[in-house]
């Protein structure tokens, strides 16, 4: 039964890496941040790195916390090199992230001198390919409390900052609306500008930690960005296109796994091919598809 | 690990690593310009972009090149691949900003993360094939310059200098149809063909500087001397030959440096010389630097303070929370009351501004010249103008 023990621990993963990005994706997207996405996803790599080193073990909450620092130092960097250069947001970030990205790369290169071993693949790619769950050998076991303390650490880690987030949207969701349609009547409410910013920044680098062992620091862009950017052409409803969004991205997650590992064979391929890439592709299609569909309707309106 | 750095540095590395090196440079030093000119029209990150939608096509280079000549490391597959795919993706990405509302930022990550993943796909499907050489294609993500063949190294050099040759011969029309389309525009330039030059060159040192630097950081070499020349001046013609001079020698130490610690990606070492380049410029640039700015702030607010103080002697009105900087200058005695040196001071900076603002009633368009500059009147305007104001002033 290698389904129960790879492909479901892994697919699980993937759907709610999905799910978390997406969540965080829809803040980015209607703010026009998205590109903030993205250099926060090349930014938490030295702070994932240094926590891996402190803790000297993959999944421990170090790695999250350095992961954050990494992310709100990255922030800081941006704007304190945007006001002193004179430059505009894009080129400040691309200057921050590539430095940011680099240094975790050469923080992995010293480490695995140290012994430690870490490889930069992980990173690019995430690890679906690794999950194992050893305990269910059959239907019956997956609902045995006795084998989740056996279940890969990356999903209950996901899970429970999935919940936390989502939990946190349900509450607060009357106020991130306010702060996101118009941030100077929320400023005037006595919610300062900068709080907001922070907020945002923290939850989009504990999604991108989070999802980072699914899908690697480059395809977790495609999550935040490519669900939410499709749930915006079909509805300009907020609630309605936050659960869009979420239905795509666990969508995309299960028929870009499937499209890997069962897909490709079929196709020719001589094994599974990546699977975190896959989903990536699965997404932009319904993207790409989903915008031909906008432009053909709006021609015919 | 010094030595063999500094003998690298001097280009008595082996034949292959002096030709990467004088490559990377001449690389460097077209891509700073590009970088410039990209930042210029708004479109810094399009080139990130591009270099990740990269990936597909040099996967399917390979795959061409395997299939047509049985082995997949032809480097002049790998790069037209690449070029392909990442024309596509900058057209694709001009689909989605402007055929629908997804906005500028969403499409470009969208478009860098997607393609990104159709080549993690692809590249997985050719480590499956039974077959040699694909363990080399890992080498475009993040570059690694010491392991490039003769033929690599010779394509790095023939397009660095290529598009360094075109930018040269090019350049007053490039700098001016960036900085000033309109005006372009309006002396006869071909402003678009122009736009599209600056973007096939961009593309063309994406896609060559990829085995070298990889895909991941491509961005530093055309993004952070741009940024960086940004502190040094605000001339542009200076401003694009800083980044140009920036852009070629980081490019040429980073590759130095990675001859000499083999092992670790080229694109880390370069990123790190960079961006070293673009701190130091950030803070100790004497023109925009942080730490001339902050100097430049003090000075400025000291002398408001000191035009303040001596403002308000001349005019005879309490000196109140200005006592201490009055003291500091010797301008007052410890009740607030101004001494000798503070009436002469405040005297003669009445004289000052009178002959300032006759000078303004006449000369009105030096308005920004005058009022904006530290420096005395005298230091400002010729002596006659100065003698011919004091006649009349008096």
């Amino acid at each position: 039964m290698t389904f129960l023990q790879i492909d479901l621990p892994a697919m699980t993963l993937a759907i709610l890496a999905g799910l978390t990005a997406a969540l965080v994706g829809n803040l980015l997207i209607l703010r026009r941040q998205a590109l903030m996405g993205d250099a926060l996803s090349h930014m938490v790599l030295p702070g994932i790195v240094g926590g891996y080193v402190i803790s000297g073990h993959p999944k421990s909450w170090t790695i999250v916390g350095g992961a954050l620092l990494a992310g709100l130092l990255g922030a800081g960097l941006i704007s304190l090199i945007q006001r002193l250069g004179r430059l505009d947001a894009a080129t400040a970030m691309g200057v921050v992230l590539t430095t940011m990205f680099a240094a975790g790369v050469l923080l992995i290169e010293l480490i695995n001198i140290s012994g430690i071993h870490l490889d930069i693949e992980h990173a690019l790619y995430g690890s679906l390919e690794s999950v194992i769950w050893l305990y269910p050998v059959g239907w019956k076991d997956i609902f045995n409390p006795a084998g989740w303390a056996d279940l890969p650490r990356e999903i209950p880690f996901i899970a429970g900052t999935f919940f936390t987030l989502a939990t946190a949207f349900f509450i607060t969701a009357k106020e991130i609306r306010l702060v996101t349609f118009d941030p100077s009547f929320s400023a005037t409410l006595g919610i300062p500008f900068w709080l907001t910013e922070l907020l945002i920044n923290c939850a989009v680098a504990i999604a991108v930690v989070a999802a980072f062992d699914a899908v690697g620091s480059i395809l977790v862009i495609s999550m935040l960005i490519c669900p939410t950017a499709t749930a915006r052409l079909i509805t300009n409803r907020f609630n309605l296109q936050i659960g869009v969004s979420l239905f795509i991205a666990a969508f995309s997650a299960l028929l870009g796994y499937v499209f890997a590992v069962w897909g490709a064979p079929y196709l020719g391929s001589p094994g599974a091919v990546n699977a975190a890439g896959g989903i990536a592709c699965v997404a932009g299609t319904i993207l790409v598809s989903t915008s031909i569909l906008h432009v053909l309707l709006q021609k015919r309106a | 690990m010094l030595e063999s750095f500094i003998g690298a540095l001097l280009l008595e590395g082996g034949y292959n690593s002096v030709l990467v090196m004088v490559g990377l440079g001449l690389l460097g030093a077209a891509a700073g310009p590009v970088g410039t000119f990209m930042i210029i029209k708004g479109r810094p990150l399009l080139a990130d972009a591009v270099a990740h939608a990269t990936l597909p096509g040099i996967a399917a280079g390979f795959l061409l090149s395997l299939f047509l000549t049985g082995d997949g490391r032809n480097p002049i597959y790998l790069l037209v691949g690449a070029t392909i795919t990442g024309i596509t993706a900058a057209g694709a990405m001009h689909l989605l900003k402007d055929g629908i509302r997804i906005g500028e930022d969403a499409a470009t990550a969208a478009t860098l993360s997607v393609s990104f993943g159709a080549g993690v796909v692809l590249l997985s499907f050719i480590q499956n094939l039974p077959t040699a050489g694909q363990a080399g294609l890992n080498a475009y993500l993040l570059g690694q310059a010491a392991t490039m063949t003769q033929g690599e190294a010779w394509l790095v050099l023939a397009v660095g200098a290529t598009t360094l040759l075109i930018l040269l011969l090019v350049f007053k029309e490039l700098t001016i149809s960036a900085f000033d389309p309109i005006g372009a525009e309006a002396l006869g330039l071909p402003v678009r063909l122009l736009d599209l030059l600056t973007t096939a060159l961009m593309l063309l040192i994406v896609a060559s500087g990829l085995r070298a630097v990889g895909l991941v950081l491509i961005l530093a070499l055309l993004v952070t001397p741009a940024a960086a020349a940004r502190f040094w001046t605000d001339n542009i013609t200076r401003m694009t030959a800083i980044s140009a001079l920036l852009g070629g020698l980081g490019a040429y130490v980073g590759g130095a440096l990675s001859t000499a610690i083999s092992g670790i990606p080229t694109g880390a070492l370069i990123v790190a010389i960079m961006s070293s380049v673009f701190g130091f410029s950030l803070l100790f640039a004497p023109k925009g630097g942080a730490i001339a700015v902050a100097m430049r702030k003090h000075r400025l607010t000291k002398h408001i303070q000191r035009l303040r103080v001596l403002g308000r002697i001349a005019d005879g009105v309490a000196l109140a929370e200005l006592i201490k900087v009055a003291r500091h200058y010797g301008w007052a005695d410890t009740n607030g009351r101004p001494t000798m040196s503070g009436e002469i001071a405040a005297k003669s900076w009445a004289k000052e501004e009178k002959l300032r603002s006759l000078y303004l009633t006449d000369r009105p368009e030096e308005a920004n010249r005058i009022t904006l500059s530290l420096m005395p009147l005298h230091r400002l305007i010729p002596r006659d103008v100065l003698a011919d104001l004091e006649r009349r002033s008096s």
